[in-house]
């Protein structure tokens, strides 16, 4: 069926983070629809196609994100069923915190046309560069913030805990404005349940263009309240203390692991067998 | 042409990792852009180099996850599921 939909993603700094394949998908592109940064990186797609369509237009005051990313979706698979090959451009990684890529994917699928996610490199991978922290290190947790305060979650402080939309904590209205200190001071009452109000956090704001530095601003938790937050700010709270230990597991891994090498040992050799017979065959051919 | 020409000097900036901070103001000095959007990119204004290529100062709404599902999503989820 003729028709198709790659939702890719440019990245965080403008021309720095795209891939070949997305600026390929977009060069190639009968039509692309832009849900970017701001208003440089728009120009600098346009330098890429001639028909490039911003999204940002279905966004309104006291109209509800649900149905300006249904009009997104709409909005792009209309084009698809006119059979073109549609590009939804995003910025950061366009699957990761980010609803109208996702559906539009879906829906496409589902109604037989080919679709495609290409990722890019999102503000959570800035995050790590410019903050110098490893998710791995003792773990991680993400959340979006309005769900984490709308449902029970068991913390972690032994891990990394990482907010994103801070700016839209607690918002119920599903709106384009930023939340405020009362519904901070919400989210800030939860967080007190397991970290010291003083507990340093970090907000944090991937850079969009070369001529800006991220924002890396570290504060006490209890600072949060009347902080400059925006939409595109997110909240990263560090380790509150060491991993705790799991001496039981440990002793029962250790257990297994010197069974399995006892039994390494006492086999005939320490190769793993395998089946050799189709080599032999193909040997004598 | 000036804005066609501030997007290619930014692109250039994002993505030539050999170019260090005193090249960009030689970059400029060929560039035929005006002294006041020259001086905008040196100090790093964003605002003002809005300002000054007259573009919408806003900075976009970001695209975002919804906290919850609308209402009709959970039901067509769930007729999807039912379907299957």
């Amino acid at each position: 069926m003729a028709g198709s939909l790659y939702c890719v993603g440019v990245g965080m700094t403008l021309g720095a983070h795209i891939c070949p394949l997305s600026r390929s998908y977009i060069e190639n592109a009968d039509v692309v629809f832009s849900g970017v940064s701001d208003g440089f990186v728009e120009l600098w797609l346009h330098q890429i196609h001639h028909d490039v369509r911003s999204l940002q237009s279905f966004y309104g005051k006291n109209k509800s994100r649900h149905i300006t990313y249904r009009e997104m979706v709409d909005t792009m698979l209309a084009e698809v069923k006119q059979g073109k090959n549609v590009v939804g451009a995003f910025y950061g990684h366009p699957g990761v915190f980010a609803k109208a890529p996702h559906d539009a994917i879906a829906r496409a699928r589902a109604m037989g046309y080919e679709a495609k996610m290409i990722p890019g490199i999102s503000a959570e991978d800035c995050l790590y560069a410019d903050l110098g922290m490893d998710p791995g290190k003792q773990g991680c947790q993400h959340y979006e913030a309005s769900q984490f305060m709308l449902y029970k979650r068991r913390i972690d402080p032994t891990a990394m805990l990482i907010l994103w939309q801070i700016g839209l904590a607690g918002d119920l209205t599903m709106g384009i404005d930023a939340t405020g200190a009362a519904e901070r001071r919400l989210l800030l009452e939860l967080l007190a349940q397991d970290y010291p109000l003083d507990h340093l956090c970090w907000l944090y704001e991937a850079a969009t263009s070369p001529l800006q530095t991220p924002r890396m601003e570290q504060m006490p938790l209890k600072s949060l309240v009347f902080a400059d937050i925006y939409l595109h700010t997110t909240l990263v709270i560090p380790p509150l203390a060491p991993m705790i230990p799991n001496p039981l597991l440990r002793a029962r891994l250790q257990q297994l692991q010197l069974k399995d090498k006892h039994k390494m040992t006492t086999h005939k050799n320490n190769v793993i067998p395998f089946d050799t017979s189709r080599k032999n065959n193909h040997d004598h051919d | 042409m000036t804005m066609i020409e501030v997007i290619s000097l930014l692109e250039k900036l994002a993505t030539d990792s050999t170019l260090k901070s005193h090249d960009i103001a030689h970059l400029l000095s060929i560039s035929t852009l005006s002294e006041p959007v020259k001086k905008a990119i040196l100090d790093k204004d964003i605002d003002k180099l809005k300002a000054f290529l007259a573009m919408n100062s806003s900075t976009n709404c970001p695209i975002q996850i919804p906290a919850e599902d609308a209402p009709e999503d959970e039901q067509s989820e769930e007729s999807e599921a039912a379907n299957s």
